[in-house]
């Protein structure tokens, strides 16, 4: 090895990546050359100081709860109940026997939006908001049929992408996600340039719930009409269709938000 | 399966993200970076062979859903092919700047946010294989493979970030006494970036 050869692989050797053979004649040249010896020391120390100076982010425990709270709800890829026994599948039964750290981080999940929620505000409300304020990463996008087939697998109300898709209204993608326990999903779309959530939830899951919590049933009719419930800022349109909640969020107006939903729910 | 994945992949997280975040320049792409990485592992986790080095996979993932979302954001320009010789701009990493805060001047070391700043500002394609390296010591052989390139490829970028790096740092270096201050000064005993890379010419013979 000449000098030349030398520097230029001056990484390579303090990252201890030379085969013993070239790593010995690197050495012998340092023996005898302090010119090199020294470009090599240099060297050294400014990498040594590079990597002392590396100091590591704290990672935010609230991230980490997200993801494995996202995790916990979404479905096994498959085969992986062949690797790991067949007690595992591909459903929600895998729910029930969630570890109990995974169901703390969706209890926090739920909680994390700041201040408590408003009593009389939905929890399909108060979630909407939140999966639209952080603009939550979409784990299913393509066609309609496509995030349809994904979702389906996952929950158990019949899955229909909530907006008609026209020139003005796209699609941008889904993710699993669940209010109080129950499996739902939310959509991201794009009408114009403003983006809008839709989470949809089982409503029989949401009127067994409110049953629990001792309140009044709604009238057969009422439950067809639009509501719209206000939480963190944001307008959220509430409405029922084929035993499925939606709550629809958006920074748009009020006004604009109701055009979205389907004319026959809307209040006359 | 839900289990081997708390147990394997989860357990590199914090890896996750302190390298997210010095790949995506800081910001808060880091904590969707790190989401989207978890999912698609989970999502693929069939094909991760137990046993097998479960980071360095998760590091694939990883630096390939980045290099992706950078695709998108400019299409013409991919990790692969952008400019070796990009431009790096001193002007941040000025003398004056330093001098200006003596409070943070720490002997035999140099200041971390300075040195994430000149990470920061190296071109991706050798932002990323410094991050590997140097954060999380990764060898050449496991880059080559989080990287997809061959091990020659790893070197040549390395080498080059690294002396981009020491480019952007070297008065702060010499300043902090990482570098000496004898092998980087003029006669007159100024400090002179030019008098140690005509010194490196020198010897190197280029």
């Amino acid at each position: 090895m000449n000098c030349s050869e030398i520097q230029s692989s001056v990484y390579v050797y303090l990252d201890g990546e030379f085969a013993e053979p070239e790593s010995e004649s690197y050495r012998r040249h340092l023996e005898g050359c302090p010119t090199c010896r020294a470009y090599v020391t240099q060297e050294a120390s400014f990498l040594v100081g590079i990597r002392e100076s590396l100091v590591a982010p704290k990672a935010p425990e609230a991230l980490r709860h997200r993801i494995e709270a996202t995790l916990a709800v979404t479905p096994l890829p498959p085969g992986a109940s062949e690797r790991t026994g067949a007690r595992e599948r591909r459903s929600w039964a895998t729910w029930a026997g969630l570890p109990a750290a995974a169901a703390v981080a969706l209890a926090l999940l739920i909680v994390l939006p700041g201040a408590p929620a408003d009593a009389e505000v939905d929890p399909e409300v108060t979630h909407a908001v939140t999966a639209h304020h952080r603009e939550m990463p979409s784990e299913v996008a393509g066609s309609r049929d496509r995030v349809r087939e994904y979702l389906q697998r996952s929950v158990s109300f019949a899955v229909e992408a909530p907006l008609p898709e026209t020139e003005m209204v796209k699609l941008l993608g889904a993710r699993l996600t669940q209010v109080r326990g129950e499996p739902a999903v939310v959509y991201q779309y794009l009408v114009g340039n403003q983006r809008i959530s839709v989470l949809q939830a089982s409503a029989r899951a949401v009127a067994k719930r409110k049953r629990l919590e001792r309140r009044p049933r709604r009238t057969g009719t009422r439950r067809l009409v639009h509501k719209v419930q206000h939480h963190e800022g944001y307008a959220v349109v509430t409405y029922e269709t084929r035993g499925v909640t939606h709550a629809v969020v958006s920074a748009m107006p009020e006004a604009e938000l109701v055009r979205l939903v389907p004319a026959s729910h809307r209040e006359p | 399966m839900r289990r081997a994945f708390q147990q394997e992949a989860m357990a590199h997280f914090d890896a996750l993200f302190e390298s997210a975040k010095y790949m995506t320049r800081g910001g808060d792409e880091a904590q969707d970076l790190v989401q989207d990485t978890l999912l698609k592992a989970f999502r693929f986790w069939d094909r991760y062979q137990p046993g097998t080095n479960c980071k360095a996979w998760l590091f694939r993932i990883m630096t390939n859903t980045y290099i992706n979302s950078l695709r998108k954001r400019r299409p013409m320009m991919g990790l692969l092919d952008e400019v070796d010789s990009s431009e790096v701009s001193f002007d941040t990493y000025g003398a004056s700047e330093f001098y200006s805060s003596p409070a943070k001047r720490a002997e035999g070391r140099m200041i971390p946010e300075r040195v994430q700043r000149a990470i920061e500002s190296l071109p991706e394609n050798y932002r990323v294989p410094v991050v590997l390296a140097d954060l999380q010591d990764f060898s050449y052989k496991e880059i080559s493979e989080i990287l997809d390139c061959p091990v020659g490829t790893v070197m040549s970028r390395l080498h080059r970030g690294r002396k981009q790096l020491q480019e952007l740092l070297f008065e702060h270096a010499v300043e902090v006494g990482v570098i000496p201050h004898s092998s980087a000064t003029l006669e007159d005993g100024t400090l002179s970036l030019d008098a140690y890379r005509e010194r490196r010419k020198a010897v190197s013979g280029r």
